[in-house]
């Protein structure tokens, strides 16, 4: 085993993280590029903390658009989510073709509905991406 | 301060990746160990993945997540969120039972079950899903 004491990692090129990889050169391991924990709750975007994201746009209840600080290298990337209402046990946030856009490889775009599927905002919605 | 810039991470061992941990060397970050986009009509089309190799279909909104490396743990953390044609977040099981065959997470297939808000399975279009552990 051999450690490396260091603060931070930073790779050596524009808008990437280093690549994780094993013994044999294979990749075995991805970064979340982009996070954040947010409150839509009344009607406008608060967030609590985010990494990622340059700004967050309210379209409608439910809809909201996610601008990456750096664009994702294509639209491939994995978004996932979970959200939390009041008097509703969960909301579900969808990722993909929203009533407000279509993924970019620059923007994210989010649809979330409670159980009765009708349009939610939420007091927390918690969203990784992975790449 | 220190920074460390390079473009690869390579772990010396061939069963674990390269861990993160803070001074006192307790784990304090993780990584993914395999994620996909896919698309799922009735056949699956993969848009983005990382150690995944294909998907499974096994019937409408069960899905078997096979991996091009195997991990070296069956106890991996799942997740996984379903974009619902006419159903905007569909809700996704993972874990195990896809299809009600009984079959559970392994170390070389992960599950992925859709559900639309009314409880039917559903194939929800775009699926993302990922896995985590030590």
């Amino acid at each position: 085993m051999s450690i490396l004491n260091v603060t931070n990692i930073k790779s050596l090129a524009a808008n990437t993280v280093p690549t994780i990889l094993d013994k044999y050169e294979t990749e075995c391991g991805w970064f979340v590029r982009a996070y954040v924990n947010m409150d839509t709750s009344a009607g406008n975007i608060s967030i609590r903390e985010s990494g990622g994201f340059s700004s967050i746009t309210y379209s409608a209840t439910g809809n909201y658009a996610l601008t990456f600080t750096n664009a994702m290298p294509d639209v491939g990337y994995c978004a996932l989510g979970n959200a939390q209402v009041n008097g509703y046990a969960s909301a579900t946030p969808g990722f993909g073709n929203c009533s407000n856009g279509v993924n970019t490889a620059s923007t994210l775009y989010v649809e979330q509905r409670r159980y009765d599927n009708v349009n939610t905002n939420s007091n927390y919605v918690e969203i990784i991406v992975i790449r | 301060m220190s920074t460390l810039s390079l473009n690869d991470i390579k772990s010396k061992s061939t069963t674990q990746t390269t861990r993160l941990q803070n001074s006192s060397g307790v784990d304090n970050g993780w990584l993914c160990r395999a994620w996909v986009k896919f698309y799922s009509n009735g056949t699956t089309t993969i848009y983005g993945s990382g150690n995944v190799s294909s998907i499974t279909y096994v019937t409408t909104g069960c899905y078997k997540i096979n991996f091009t490396k195997a991990l070296s743990t069956a106890n991996y953390v799942s997740v996984a969120n379903g974009m619902g044609n006419g159903y905007s977040g569909s809700a996704c099981g993972t874990g195990g039972d896809v299809g009600d065959t009984g079959a559970v997470q392994s170390t070389t297939q992960g599950m992925c079950t859709s559900r639309t808000y009314d409880n039917n399975y559903s194939n929800p279009g775009y699926v993302f899903w990922a896995a985590f552990h030590k």
